[in-house]
C-alpha cells in the first residue's frame, strides 16, 4: 500500500507508536499493581511486594485453578493438533470442491459467536451428563480448537508439493510412512503454531467455561472472573502479569520456530 | 505380438464422460528407451501415471515381466520416478533423499551408506551429498532426482516430463547424461513429454499419443521419415501438409489432386480412407525462377515469397504455391540471394519427399 506523501515520516511514525502504546498500555498497568503491598488494587507507592505472586502458588483456589486450566489446555491442545492435523492433511489428500464445502462446515465454530456456542454446549452437556467435568469442558474445547489447528496446518500444506507425496510412495513408501516422514517434518511450524493457538484459546477461554461448569470444575479465568466480582483482588493482577509473561514466551517460541523454518527458496 | 518386458492392453481412463486415455496398447523390451509424446492434454502422463499406480485405469492391463501392477499399490510396484519439478524432500539432505528408498528397504546402514556413495559418484554430485536440494541448481536437483531412483535399481524408470522446467542448453546437457546413465545402467525408461527435439535425440522407440491414442508407434528415425497420419506430421517436424482430394495411379505413376493441381506422388498403401501430403520444410528448395522442369523425380513450381526468418544457420520461408501456403526452410549457405518478401521464386522438391499420410487418427488404428 502506498501512503500518501503529504505526511511527514516523523509524525507518521509518531503516530504509529502512539497506535501501539494504545493497544499496550493496559497491559502495561496491571504489571505494577500486582506488586502492590496493599490487599487492595492500586499502585505500589513505597514498597514492592510479591505476597500476591505467593497467594497464586498457595491459594488453593488459585493454584487449583491454574493446575485445572494447565490439565484442560494441555489435553485440548494435545487432541486437537492430533484431529485437527490428520483432518487438514486428509482435505488437502482429497481435494476438490467438496472438500472447500467440508472446510467451510469445519471452520463454522469459528465463525459462531461464542455466546451461542456455549449455549449449545450447555444444552448437549445436559443430555449427555457431562456438566461441570473436566471431560466435558476438554471435549468443548477441542470443538473450539480443532479448526484453529486446521488453520495453520492448512495453510502449511498449501505450500506443500503434492508430487512430494507421489514421490515418497513411488520409492516404497506406505502413507503412513509417509505422514510419518515426509509430510509432518515439512509441515511441522503450522502443526506447533496451531497448538500454540489452542492452547492460548482453552487457557483463557471463559464464555463457554461459565456456562458448563459450576462448582467441581473451576479453571484459572473463572476464578479471576470470580474474584473480580466479588472482591477486587490483587492476585487478579499477578496472574495477569504471569499471563502476559506466559504469552510473550509463547509467541518469542513461535517466531523462533518460524524463523528456523523460514520457507526455502 | 510376443510378451513384452512392459504391456500395456487396451488401456481406458475415463473421469465421469471425459476420456483421458482411449484404449492404449503398447508392448516394450527390457532395456528400451520409450517415450510417450504428445500435446499437453493428449492422455501421455496419465498413461504414465497408470504404469506408477497414481491412476486406476477404467479397463485394461499393466503387466510387468509377467506382474499384473493394476491391484497394486504405487509403493508395492517397485518402480522408479523422476516427477516434474524432481519432488526432492525438502527436509532431507542430498544423501538422506538417496538412502530414504534403501531405508524403507530395510537395507543396513553400512549397506546404504555405501550404495548412496556410489550412486552419487555415478551422477557426479558426491561434493553435494550434505547439502539440502534448495542449494542446488535446477540440473543438480535432476541428477539427485535420478540418483534417487537409481539406488536401488529399479526394474522401470519413469520421467515425467524432468527436463521442461530447464533451460535450453542445460536441457540438452541433460539428455545427453540421461541417455548415456540409460546405456550405462541398462534401466528401461518409459519417458513422457511434449518436446520432439527430446523424443527423437533420447529413445530408441515413440509412441505419439493424442486425444487419448497411441497414433504412431515406432523409432525415432521411422516416425520422422514415414509419419502415418496429418497429425505425426505436423507434431514432429512441424510438416507442411496438404489436404488429398483424389489420388490416382496410370502407368507413370501416382499422382495426387491438391486443390485442383495433380503432383506425382510415391503410393502408400497403408493408407485407407482420406489422405494428406506431408512434405517436411528442410525437403523444399528454392531457387530462382526458369530453372529446369523436366526432371520427372522433381516437383517444381513457381512460389511468391510470404515472409523470411532468419535463424542464423537456417532460414525460414513461407512462400504461396498454386497448392497452397508452404513453409520452407534452407540453409542459409544455399540461399543464393536473399529473399525479399513479394519476390518470385521457384520451389522444388524431390517426389519421394512428399509422404501420403492418414488424414484423420482415427481411420487408422492397426495397434
Amino acid at each position: 500500500m502506498r501512503l500518501p506523501k503529504s505526511i511527514p515520516g516523523n509524525i507518521l511514525r509518531g503516530l504509529a507508536w502512539a497506535g501501539v502504546l494504545f493497544l499496550i498500555a493496559p497491559l502495561l498497568v496491571v504489571i505494577p499493581v500486582s506488586f502492590t503491598p496493599e490487599r487492595y488494587l492500586s499502585f505500589p507507592s513505597e514498597a514492592l511486594s510479591l505476597r500476591h505472586y505467593e497467594t497464586l502458588l498457595f491459594d488453593r483456589r488459585w493454584s487449583g485453578g491454574i493446575l485445572t486450566s494447565l490439565l484442560i489446555a494441555s489435553v485440548t491442545t494435545v487432541l486437537s493438533v492430533v484431529i485437527g492435523t490428520l483432518c487438514a492433511v486428509g482435505m488437502w489428500r482429497i481435494g476438490g470442491r467438496r472438500m472447500q464445502l467440508l472446510r467451510l462446515m469445519v471452520l463454522a465454530p469459528l465463525i459462531v459467536p461464542s455466546i451461542v456456542h456455549a449455549l449449545a454446549f450447555y444444552k448437549s452437556w445436559i443430555d449427555l451428563g457431562w456438566l461441570d467435568t473436566v471431560w466435558g469442558v476438554i471435549v468443548a474445547h477441542t470443538t473450539i480448537c480443532v479448526p484453529l489447528v486446521m488453520i495453520t496446518v492448512s495453510a502449511a500444506l498449501s505450500g506443500f508439493d503434492h508430487r512430494l507425496e507421489y514421490a515418497a510412495r513411488s520409492l516404497g513408501a506406505r502413507p503412513l510412512t509417509v505422514l510419518r516422514r515426509i509430510i509432518l517434518p515439512n509441515i511441522l511450524p503450522g502443526v506447533v503454531s496451531g497448538g500454540i493457538f489452542a492452547f492460548i484459546t482453552s487457557w483463557d477461554e471463559i464464555i463457554v467455561i461459565l456456562f458448563i461448569t459450576a462448582r467441581k470444575v473451576r479453571t484459572l479465568p473463572q476464578t479471576i472472573w470470580s474474584s473480580i466480582m466479588e472482591r477486587v483482588d490483587p492476585a487478579v493482577a499477578a496472574i495477569s502479569t504471569v499471563m502476559v509473561a506466559a504469552t510473550l514466551a509463547a509467541v518469542i517460541i513461535k517466531l523462533t520456530l518460524a524463523k528456523r523454518a523460514a520457507p526455502q527458496p | 505380438m510376443s510378451a513384452g518386458f512392459l504391456e500395456i492392453r487396451n488401456l481406458v481412463k475415463r473421469y465421469g464422460t471425459a476420456v483421458a486415455v482411449d484404449g492404449a496398447s503398447l508392448s516394450i523390451a527390457k532395456g528400451d528407451f520409450l517415450t510417450l509424446l504428445g500435446p499437453s492434454g493428449s492422455g501421455k502422463t496419465t498413461i504414465l501415471m497408470a504404469i506408477a499406480g497414481f491412476v486406476k485405469p477404467t479397463e485394461g492391463e499393466i503387466v510387468l515381466s509377467g506382474r499384473n501392477l493394476v491391484p497394486l499399490e504405487p509403493e508395492e510396484r517397485d518402480l522408479g520416478i523422476v516427477f516434474q519439478g524432481y519432488a526432492l524432500f525438502p527436509h532431507m539432505t542430498v544423501a538422506q533423499n538417496v538412502a530414504f528408498p534403501l531405508e524403507l528397504r530395510k537395507w543396513k546402514p553400512d549397506a546404504i551408506a555405501k550404495r548412496v556413495e556410489e550412486t552419487l559418484a555415478m551422477v557426479d554430485l558426491s561434493r553435494f551429498a550434505d547439502r539440502r536440494p534448495a542449494q542446488l541448481s535446477g540440473g543438480q536437483q535432476q541428477r539427485v532426482a535420478l540418483a534417487r531412483c537409481l539406488s536401488y535399481q529399479p526394474d522401470l524408470l519413469l520421467l515425467d516430463e524432468p527436463l521442461s522446467a530447464l533451460d535450453r542448453q542445460l536441457r540438452a546437457r541433460l539428455q545427453d547424461e540421461i541417455k548415456s546413465l540409460h546405456q550405462k545402467v541398462g534401466v528401461t525408461v518409459v519417458n513422457v513429454t511434449h518436446d520432439q527435439d527430446e523424443a527423437l535425440s533420447m529413445s530408441t522407440h515413440i509412441a505419439v499419443i493424442n486425444r487419448g491414442r497411441i497414433v504412431q508407434y515406432g523409432t525415432p528415425d521411422d516416425i520422422y521419415e514415414n509419419p502415418a497420419t496429418r497429425f505425426v506430421a505436423r507434431f514432429i517436424g512441424r510438416s507442411n501438409v496438404a489436404t488429398v482430394e483424389r489420388i490416382e495411379t496410370k502407368g507413370d505413376g501416382t499422382s495426387a489432386l491438391i486443390a485442383g493441381q495433380w503432383l506425382p506422388v510415391e503410393p502408400n498403401p497403408t493408407v485407407a480412407g482420406k489422405a494428406a501430403l506431408s512434405l517436411r520444410p528442410e525437403m523444399i528448395e528454392i531457387g530462382p525462377p526458369g530453372t529446369d522442369r523436366t526432371d520427372a523425380r522433381k516437383v517444381v513450381m513457381d512460389a511468391r515469397i510470404e515472409n523470411c526468418v532468419y535463424h542464423g544457420g537456417t532460414t525460414a520461408l513461407d512462400i504461396r504455391t498454386a497448392i497452397g501456403p508452404l513453409r520452407a526452410e534452407m540453409p542459409t549457405s544455399r540461399l543464393g540471394v536473399r529473399p525479399t518478401a513479394g519476390a518470385t521464386v521457384q520451389a522444388s522438391w524431390p517426389v519421394r519427399a512428399g509422404r501420403i499420410v492418414s488424414e484423420d487418427d482415427t481411420a487408422l488404428d492397426q495397434q
